[in-house]
């Protein structure tokens, strides 16, 4: 459905995307993970037309995004991580005003409007001003506007940011829902488990390039031990264990620890080191 | 149908910020209460204004009686007599009176000739009004003038006390020319202010304009707006309608100030013998600008506070500049020349077309094209500035 070829895009002397390849598939939740400022959002903006690329191509749908950017705007909906709508409008007027903005009108309006209240279950707040809302409902009205146009795939930028466990459980499992609706959903989040319990494949990208991609599964059996003397760091493959073993005893020295088999968290911050990044 | 939809976004928003809507109603109408009933007098004719001085007679011969006689036949000029001069500058000091008017011992002797002392002196406070002081010279300068000449015609026998000073009482009338000559505004302060009020209170739009603008840029919903595809136009339309809407509001609202508020309050009421539809044409063009320069304005602001306090800064600066604050009329010609780079310059002239001057659509034209060319080229580069973002 996304297909990126060796997408590129630098901001004067500073490479944001480097040399980018993915692909996407339909009826699926596809993960990006990297630290902050390592090029995701970029990628979603540039994915959705906010932002223009300086190399490589974009086809959605087998169209390429520059021919088609009205039609592929159409059939996607980016849901940013702030709270993009107006805060002294009730969702109702909210709803109203951006499904008018999508060229929906009459019943078709409020039909559209009823469906998407009713999945992110907003009617006991409808008619309130969104300012009222608590964290996890002005997030459903964020997820809300964005599902109006029925898009064929959703950029979701960190959803659940700042919202109570059972905000998180309920988007999450509409999320599930989405996809079994055969959509697409790019999924980006700082919450590990929310990305090994939701994607099917993900992207880890840092520093603009992608450092890793492939299925959740792959990825996490990608089996290196971690063997950490007092004075060595060793990363070998699980066959290599007893061979590195044997002959560290020989050299005398002490084995402080042994790793191997890791969750997603302890993969992203080993492959993309442990370096605050602001 | 779309712009129908931002166009009913962008008027509930406005209507909910209570603050905003107090800057652009209550701001201009307190400044048009402040400012009618507090320069009442500088736009007043003088020869209906009430003038209290203080005389101090140190002659007392037969000239300097006639002179004071002379005096009494200005009604809006009444005096009061003292013996002693400090008693009399006193009151003047004090605010009793607005003069003190000291006859020198010679006068009568020195009446008709050369003298190195002047026979009157003249005391008032420093903040005497430059118009009041030099109406109240001349008529006192006049007053001289009259007695000077009498004197001349009785000894060459041409004066008839009975006759002439019957025809003396009004020898001077004062016309305004106008345009059209039927109609009869009087250039009042609150002739003068509601204009200029008016003018600057449709560009405090920049604030709630700008304020809007930067949240929905800095939360997203613009990059959402855009990556629904949502046509440009209909949201620069939907900044642009309902603000023009908002500026007729105030107009009509400052109008009513200025008709029934301020006379109710002791000043001078609106008159509005006006051609309306002059006022309409300069009123959308003055809100073009505003809306234009409001949304320059928004494109390079980072923050909502920074937006608040350049945008009200510079409305006042562009105020002082053109001539709201203080009248064009009283710059020096620098300072003149300076008022033509200010919109709210060319706005405010306009509406002294329309308000003072009493002209019809013709005379409002320039003013209104300065001002459309003024939106346009704001609103181009604000487009650019946005595209390039």
């Amino acid at each position: 459905m996304i297909e990126i070829s060796n997408l590129s895009k630098d901001y004067g002397e500073h490479k944001v995307l480097k040399d980018i390849s993915l692909h996407m598939d339909t009826g699926s939740i596809y993960g990006l993970l990297g630290p902050n400022g390592a090029g995701k959002t970029t990628l979603i903006s540039t994915l959705v037309g906010l932002c223009s690329f300086d190399a490589g191509e974009i086809h959605i749908e087998g169209k390429n995004i520059k021919d088609s950017l009205g039609y592929i705007q159409s059939i996607s909906s980016l849901i940013p991580q702030e709270l993009a709508f107006y805060p002294t409008l009730t969702a109702a007027e909210n709803l109203e005003y951006f499904a008018g903005m999508l060229g929906l009108k009459n019943n078709a309006l409020k039909e559209r409007i009823d469906k998407v209240v009713h999945l992110t279950q907003l009617s006991d707040a409808y008619t309130k001003q969104a300012q009222t809302y608590s964290g996890g409902l002005k997030r459903r009205l964020n997820i809300a506007i964005g599902l109006l146009s029925d898009p064929k795939i959703i950029y979701l930028d960190e959803p659940t940011v700042g919202i109570d466990p059972q905000s998180r459980n309920f988007i999450l499992e509409s999320i599930k829902k989405m996809k079994e609706e055969n959509k697409l959903i790019v999924y980006t989040s700082h919450y590990m488990n929310e990305v090994e319990f939701l994607c099917d494949k993900i992207a880890i990208i840092d520093n603009g390039e992608i450092i890793q991609e492939g299925s959740l599964d792959t990825i996490l059996s990608d089996t290196k031990a971690i063997i950490k003397t007092s004075d060595e760091y060793l990363e070998v493959a699980l066959s290599q264990i007893s061979d590195t073993l044997h002959r560290l005893e020989e050299e005398g020295k002490k084995i402080t620890s042994i790793e191997y088999g890791h969750d997603l968290e302890s993969y992203f911050l080993r492959i993309t080191n442990t370096k605050l990044r602001d | 149908m779309k712009l129908y939809y931002a166009l009913k976004k962008e008027f509930l928003i406005l209507w909910r910020n209570k603050s905003a809507l107090l800057s652009l109603f209550l701001m201009p109408a307190i400044f048009i209460l402040i400012m009618s009933l507090a320069q009442k007098d500088i736009y007043k004719e003088y020869t209906n204004a009430n003038i209290t001085y203080t005389i101090v007679n140190q002659d007392k011969g037969q000239k300097s009686l006639q002179f004071i006689d002379a005096l009494k036949d200005y009604e809006h000029l009444t005096f009061i007599e003292k013996d002693s001069l400090e008693e009399a500058q006193a009151l003047t000091r004090e605010g009793d009176t607005m003069f003190t008017l000291r006859i020198a011992k010679a006068f009568s002797a020195h009446f008709d000739k050369k003298s190195e002392n002047p026979l009157i002196d003249i005391y008032m406070s420093p903040s005497t009004k430059a118009p009041v002081k030099l109406y109240f010279q001349s008529k006192i300068k006049e007053t001289m003038m009259a007695l000077k000449m009498k004197k001349i015609l009785k000894s060459i026998g041409k004066y008839d006390d009975t006759k002439q000073d019957a025809k003396d009482k009004k020898t001077i009338e004062t016309h305004y020319l106008y345009d059209n000559t039927h109609k009869t505004v009087i250039p009042t302060a609150t002739q003068q202010n509601v204009p200029a009020w008016i003018v600057f209170s449709m560009f405090f739009v920049i604030i709630p304009i700008s304020t809007l603008f930067i949240t929905e840029r800095d939360d997203g919903t613009l990059d959402r707006l855009k990556a629904m595809n949502s046509p440009k136009g209909i949201f620069l339309l939907s900044k642009i309608i309902p603000y023009m809407v908002i500026n007729q509001l105030q107009l009509y609202s400052m109008i009513l100030v200025g008709l029934f508020l301020v006379p109710l309050l002791g000043g001078d009421k609106l008159t509005m013998d006006i051609d309306f539809f002059a006022l309409f044409v300069i009123s959308l063009a003055i809100s073009f600008a505003a809306i234009g320069f409001a949304l320059f304005l928004s494109t390079l602001m980072k923050s909502i506070e920074q937006a608040s306090i350049v945008g009200a800064l510079s409305a006042v600066i562009m105020g002082a500049v053109g001539g709201i604050m203080i009248p064009k009329l009283v710059m020096p010609p620098l300072m003149q020349d300076l008022t033509l780079l200010s919109p709210m310059s060319w706005g405010l002239e306009g509406m002294l077309d329309v308000f003072v001057r009493n002209l019809d659509v013709s005379a409002v034209l320039y003013e209104a094209s300065v001002l459309v060319v003024f939106g346009i080229l704001m609103l181009t580069i604000s487009t650019y500035n946005f595209k390039r973002r």
